[in-house]
Parts: C-alpha cells; structure tokens; sequence
C-alpha cells in the first residue's frame, strides 16, 4: 500500500509528464480495441455464416467417407437416410437436417452441354443456407419437383435462362447411366468469376437426384445444424455418441472450413504483430518517463535507500509507479475506445466492401471480447513492468554515496 | 563501544586518476556520545560519515557497530541494518517532496515493517516541535522547519546513533544554532549518539567531542 500511495503521489506530482505516458498508453489501448473489437465483429460473422450457410455444425457421412468416400462415393451412401434424419431431429439440441446426395455428369440444353457436380437437396433445408441466395430467380421450392438452381457460367455454356429444362446425365449406382431433366428456377449468386464451385454447380431436388442415379432414400451427407446457444462441445459428445450407434462419422464446421481458419490465423497474426509494435512504443514511451521521473528523483531515491529502505522495495517503488501508469491509460484507453465504438456502432459499424469473405458489403460491430480487453490491459501492465525494471536496475547501479551527492 | 571504525581507507577512482579520500582512520564512538567532525572542504567528512553510516564502503578497513562487523553482510542486511541502528540528517533534509510531514516521519517505520505506531510518531514530531504541520508538505515549509522534520525522520526508529552531514549547511546562523540546541537536547534528553560534520567553528564548539579531518587523516 506504501508503495502504491508513494507511487501515486509521485505521478500526480509529474502529471505533466506522466499525461503523456498515459495518453500513449490509452492510444494504444485504444488502436487495439477498436481493430480486435472489429476483428472479433467480423470473424464471428464470418463464422457464423460458414456454419449457417455452409457447412452446418457437423457433416455426418457413413462410417469410412472421409477415407475413400470421394472415389467410391457410392459405396459411402447412408441407406434409410429420412429415417436417420428423423431421429437427428427428435435430438432437443439439433434445429434442422440438410441430406445432400452429390453427382457429376453432364448438361445439356437443347443446342449445348457442359460437365457440371451437383448434389440434391431438401428445398427447405437448402433454403436456409447458402442457396437462398440466388442471382436470378428463386431457390427451388418445398413442392418442385425435378427443379434444380444452377451456377451462372454453367448457364451460360449451356445457353439456358431462369425457366428453361436442361438435361442432365450420370453415372447410376449399379454402374448404368440414367438423365433426368431439370428446370431451371435460379441461378447461384457466386462471389466471383473465379468462384468455379459455385459457377459450375448444380443444385436439384433430392428425389430427382435420387431418381438419376438410383438411391432411392439414400445420401451421402447430413448436415445437422444446431440450436442458437447450444454448446458446441456437449453437442458434439451427443453427435459422437450417435455416430457410433449408427455406423457414422462425422466432421466439424472448422475442420471443413479451412479458409475460415487461415483467414483467421493471418488475422490474428495481424493484430499480434500490431499488439507487439504498439508495446514496444509503449515500452519505450514508459521507459522515457521513469526514466525522467528518475532522473529527478536521484537523490530522493539514495535518502530512502539511506534510511534503510532495500533494493526490492525501490524496485516494488517503480513497479508500483508503472502499473499506476499502465492502469490509468488502459482504463484511459478502454473509455475513449468505447466511446469511439459506441459512436461508430451508432452509424452503423465499420463498412466492408464484399470479398472472399462476403459476396455482399456488410458492416462490423465494435464489440471487443472481455478476454482480449483483460489480455491487453495485462500486456501493458507487463510491459510497464519490464520498463520500470529496466530503471530500477539503473537506480540500483549507482551507490547511495553518489545518489546523494546527485545534484 | 557503540562504533569502532579500523584503519578505514577509501579510495575513489575516477577514470585513470585516484582520490585518496580516507587514509587509514580509525575513531571509536561511546554510546552518548555527541561529536562534531570538522575541516575544510575535502578533507574526508563526509566520506567518514557515509562510511560511517554504511551507505559507503570503506576501500579497506572495518567498520564495527555495536559489535557486528558490517564487510560481512550483504545490501538487503545492510540495509536493514541501517534502519534499525543509524538515522541520517542530510545538508539538503531529503525529505519526500510527495508525502506530507507525519508520512515522512512514518516512512522509516513502514519500510522496516509497514507498522506504524502512530503514538511514537505524533510524540517524535512534537518533540521537534511541528505538531501544527503535520499535513504540510515539505514544500511549505522553512528550511529550518524542514531540518526538524528530517530529525524526526531520524529520531522514529530510536537508533543507536544519528549521523548529521552538515545539518546546518543550508540554514541561516541563527536557525543552525537551534538545530543544534535540538540535537544536543535530543541527546542529553534520550541519550542518543550523535555525530554531525559541519564548517562552523561555534557550532563544533557546542560538541562534547570534536574530531578534526585534514586531507583524509584526523590531525586532532
């Protein structure tokens, strides 16, 4: 308590001086909060979107996919798949099931033809993920039948529009090879020309699907979507637990998602690299004032030490001064930030023009996690810590002989 | 014998060059003792003080207070030691700028073990007779009145003995004079051991003892 009141006493008598450490501090707090409170906003959207129109929670695939699935995808069906998306759904924790039976063939109109993969889907499944969202036209519906939602390029080489019928060939599960036709009801917004997945993607009705390649109640992949607020972690103890019971496998959303995780890992590179440089200015602005503060204080610092006062009780001294520093911008910092983001949250949030991230623009929130604000205040006070170490040992070189001639 | 100071030679180099400042001294102190170190500039009382006082170490040379050698402990033990046996006045009164008179007057107590007793504290201060500036800061205060403080900085802890470097240096003749009436009636009243250098021939008067330094050697 000595040491904090002595400390204290001693920044309010430089305050001039100290002000400026603080304000360089709370800058810094401040650049922190802002880009991670921003960063947080954009990732849990960017997460949220993955899972909701993406991958869902979990993938669940018979037991053996993951392993030889792609070249025998056949083999990998999961048979009676209504009667297992049935008992998913009478899960309290699971909110829908998405079945997806994948294809490859080829399309053809009625003047040209194109190699296209696809899968069929439940209408109102797909409807909640990413295939509500069309270009032109609408999403196949709950009661079309023999329908399918097409990528944009594939239209175009097929020369075909909204309401037109392709034919599409494939290979069938016994090996023959069966068509269906298909009538266009949209086309898939894609977020690029380079977005191939979706320019060349079929999305039909699951029965049609079903019907061209004979697997007849079967898929490949259920999609199970959780409840808002359910935890993941327990969710997945159930998931697994039912996998086993049913000869299943399954996937997580960040396993799958692989750009999700490397965007973040190159973001949360970023804002460490950021979080280092702003410390180390801090550690040297910090330095700067202690060392100041020292300086005028040289032989106040060899009377104390005269009158007994031992060398780990200066240190404890200058520890005290630096968190009192560190303290005072963090909490300087944490308030400007927060006014600055409730002013930038009022209008709306900080704008991102679309990317790989989005197809369309969207806004970030200001919305720092209390971890990362806590992390933050402890960085600084750890840096000011080792900055006041740096001075304390600088104060303890010189004897208290010399400290007290110091003029 | 409160301190025994042993053949104490101390050498300062600064760069290439060598300053003999103490050349093999040696002085004993009686408990009770009130003694003024005198000569001109240079001479070595300060350095026989801060010696004295272990905050210097002698180059060779014991210094024996109360019977423990002090060449044998370390900073830490040091440091403790001089909290519990020495109390300093210092020319300049070195008082805390950021705590007031009754913190400064503590501050000995709370770094020996955060404890104050807050009786020994307004009693010391009384006794120096700044009972109605015990909320000043020492910025408020005249240079004789900031001296007192620092002799109840002092007088706190109850030590064997008080070392002075030129306590009345910065202060007028007449307020030098009543700094030195206090030491003297602090000593006659609590029998403590007082050592003070100082320029002022009527002040070395007043001392029971007078000890005389020339060019690092006591001539008297």
């Amino acid at each position: 308590m000595l040491y904090l009141k002595l400390g204290l006493r001693n920044i309010l008598k430089n305050f001039r001086k100290n002000l400026l450490t603080i304000v360089m501090i709370s800058f810094g707090m401040t650049a922190l909060f802002i880009y991670g409170g921003s960063n947080t906003q954009m990732f849990k959207q960017f997460r949220d979107m993955v899972i909701h129109e993406q991958y869902g929670h979990f993938q669940l695939h018979t037991k053996g996919y993951s392993e030889s699935g792609r070249k025998k995808p056949f083999d990998y069906l999961i048979k009676n798949a209504s009667k297992i998306e049935e008992q998913l759904l009478a899960e309290d924790f699971i909110s829908f099931v998405a079945p997806r039976l994948h294809f490859s063939g080829i399309a053809s109109s009625d003047t040209k033809s194109t190699v296209i993969q696809g899968f069929g889907g439940d209408a109102a499944a797909e409807g909640r993920m990413e295939y509500r969202k069309v270009n032109a036209g609408k999403c196949i519906g709950n009661t079309d039948t023999f329908c399918a939602v097409i990528g944009e390029r594939a239209l175009r080489r097929l020369s075909a529009s909204v309401g037109s019928t392709i034919t599409v060939l494939s290979n069938m599960k016994g090996g023959g090879i069966s068509a269906v036709d298909l009538t266009i009801t949209g086309t898939k917004k894609s977020s690029g020309e380079g977005d191939i997945r979706n320019q060349m993607f079929v999305l039909a009705d699951l029965a049609a699907v079903q019907e061209l390649i004979d697997a007849s109640d079967s898929v490949d992949t259920l999609i199970v979507h959780l409840k808002d607020g359910q935890s993941f972690k327990k969710a997945e103890r159930q998931i697994a637990a039912f996998c086993n019971a049913n000869n299943l496998e399954y996937e997580t959303w960040n396993n799958l998602a692989l750009f999700y995780e490397r965007s973040r890992q190159v973001f949360s590179m970023n804002e460490k690299m950021l979080t280092i440089i702003i410390l180390i200015i801090s550690v040297f602005i910090i330095i700067n004032t202690l060392y100041m503060s020292y300086m005028s204080r040289v032989r106040e610092i060899g009377t104390i030490r005269a009158i007994g006062t031992t060398k780990k009780q200066v240190l404890k001294l200058f520890i005290s001064e630096s968190i009192i520093l560190a303290l005072a911008g963090c909490v300087l910092g944490i308030t400007a930030a927060s006014l600055i983001g409730d002013v930038i949250n009022g209008l709306g949030g900080i704008y991102h023009p679309s990317s790989v991230f989005n197809e369309e623009a969207y806004y970030t929130l200001i919305k720092p996690e209390f971890t990362k604000i806590l992390l933050y205040c402890l960085l600084f006070t750890a840096v000011s810590i080792a900055a006041s170490g740096v001075i304390s040992f600088r104060a303890m070189k010189l004897s208290i002989a010399d400290s007290l001639r110091w003029n | 014998m409160l301190i025994h100071l042993k053949n104490i030679c101390k050498t300062y180099a600064l760069g290439k060059a060598k300053t003999i400042a103490l050349k093999g001294i040696s002085v004993d102190i009686d408990d009770g003792d009130f003694v003024c170190v005198t000569g001109p500039s240079g001479s070595g009382k300060s350095t026989m003080l801060h010696v004295m006082g272990c905050i210097e170490d002698p180059t060779s040379g014991d210094v024996v207070i109360r019977g423990e050698n002090t060449k044998h402990m370390n900073d830490t033990q040091l440091s403790r030691f001089r909290n519990r046996h020495i109390g300093f006045i210092f020319q300049s009164f070195n008082l805390i700028s950021a705590l007031n008179i009754r913190e400064n007057v503590e501050f000995p107590l709370l770094i020996r073990d955060g404890k104050v007793d807050r009786d020994l504290v307004e009693y010391t201060i009384e006794s120096v007779g700044l009972s109605d500036y015990v909320k000043h800061r020492p910025d408020e205060l005249s240079g004789g009145q900031r001296q007192r403080v620092a002799v109840a900085r002092a007088l706190v802890t109850n030590p064997d003995v008080i070392i002075a470097d030129e306590p009345t240096a910065n202060l007028d003749s007449k307020t030098g004079g009543r700094i030195i009436e206090l030491l003297i009636k602090l000593n006659q009243d609590l029998k403590t051991t007082f050592i003070f250098s100082t320029h002022n021939e009527n002040l070395a008067k007043s001392a029971r003892r007078s000890i005389r330094l020339l060019d690092g050697e006591i001539v008297d």
